[in-house]
């Protein structure tokens, strides 16, 4: 039994034991803001239909700049 | 290929016998269709996703205001046959719609959501540069310098 305690008591000093052990696995465990929350579909459609409306605007202004058919 | 493609999204046929001439890239100060700037853009589009594999084609490109393409074509190294894939994004009030033949169609969700809303992003970014010249925030055209 004291063998076991001394043995303790080094790994303790070699930082090995449970308790420094538990911060390696906690760092491997997401943290709360890197857990992605599922993503709403709906929040991309104004960015997308802004950005698709503006590819055909310039395009049409191109063309009417440049008196493309 | 590109003509081929065309025609079977827009439904026009025979574009060369309409007097229709694909682009040559690089010819600057031409006024383009609409068909050869979209050509153009799917270029850039092409390029948004690393590097096309080798014997692979690829177009990706805005159409209309709801709509997004992916074309790709290969030859399989097995069967030395031609083989190609298109899908369709559509964009609607609940989500995008991803179209795609002999598959079920399903709404884009998680990575792959944010995968092309950062690919027309960047796709948006560039074509305003590099095919129109112009600022993408603003719209307007960038300085002589700036280009």
């Amino acid at each position: 039994m004291e063998e076991l305690f001394e043995l303790s008591q080094e790994l303790a000093r070699a930082g090995m034991t449970d308790a420094q052990s538990t911060p390696a696995i906690s760092g491997a465990m997401p943290r709360p803001s890197q857990v992605q929350s599922p993503v709403d579909p709906i929040q991309y459609i104004p960015t997308a239909h802004q950005l698709s409306a503006r590819l055909v605007a310039i395009r049409a202004r191109y063309q009417q700049k440049n008196g493309a058919k | 290929m590109f003509k081929k493609f065309m025609t079977l999204l827009t439904g026009a046929d025979n574009l060369a016998a309409s007097g229709i001439v694909m682009p040559k890239l690089g010819r600057p100060h031409k006024a383009l269709t609409e068909r050869e700037l979209i050509q153009k853009e799917s270029e850039i589009g092409a390029e948004l996703f690393g590097q096309v594999p080798e014997g692979h084609t690829r177009q990706f490109f805005n159409l209309d205001q709801n709509t997004w393409i992916w074309y790709e074509e290969w030859t399989d190294p097995l069967t030395n046959q031609k083989t190609n894939t298109t899908v369709r994004y559509e964009i609607h009030p609940n989500g995008i719609l991803k179209v795609q033949e002999g598959t079920n169609y399903s709404f884009l969700q998680g990575h792959e959501l944010t995968n092309f809303i950062a690919a027309i992003q960047l796709y948006y970014e560039r074509v305003m540069r590099e095919v129109y010249h112009s600022d993408p925030v603003s719209g307007q055209p960038l300085s002589a310098s700036a280009v």
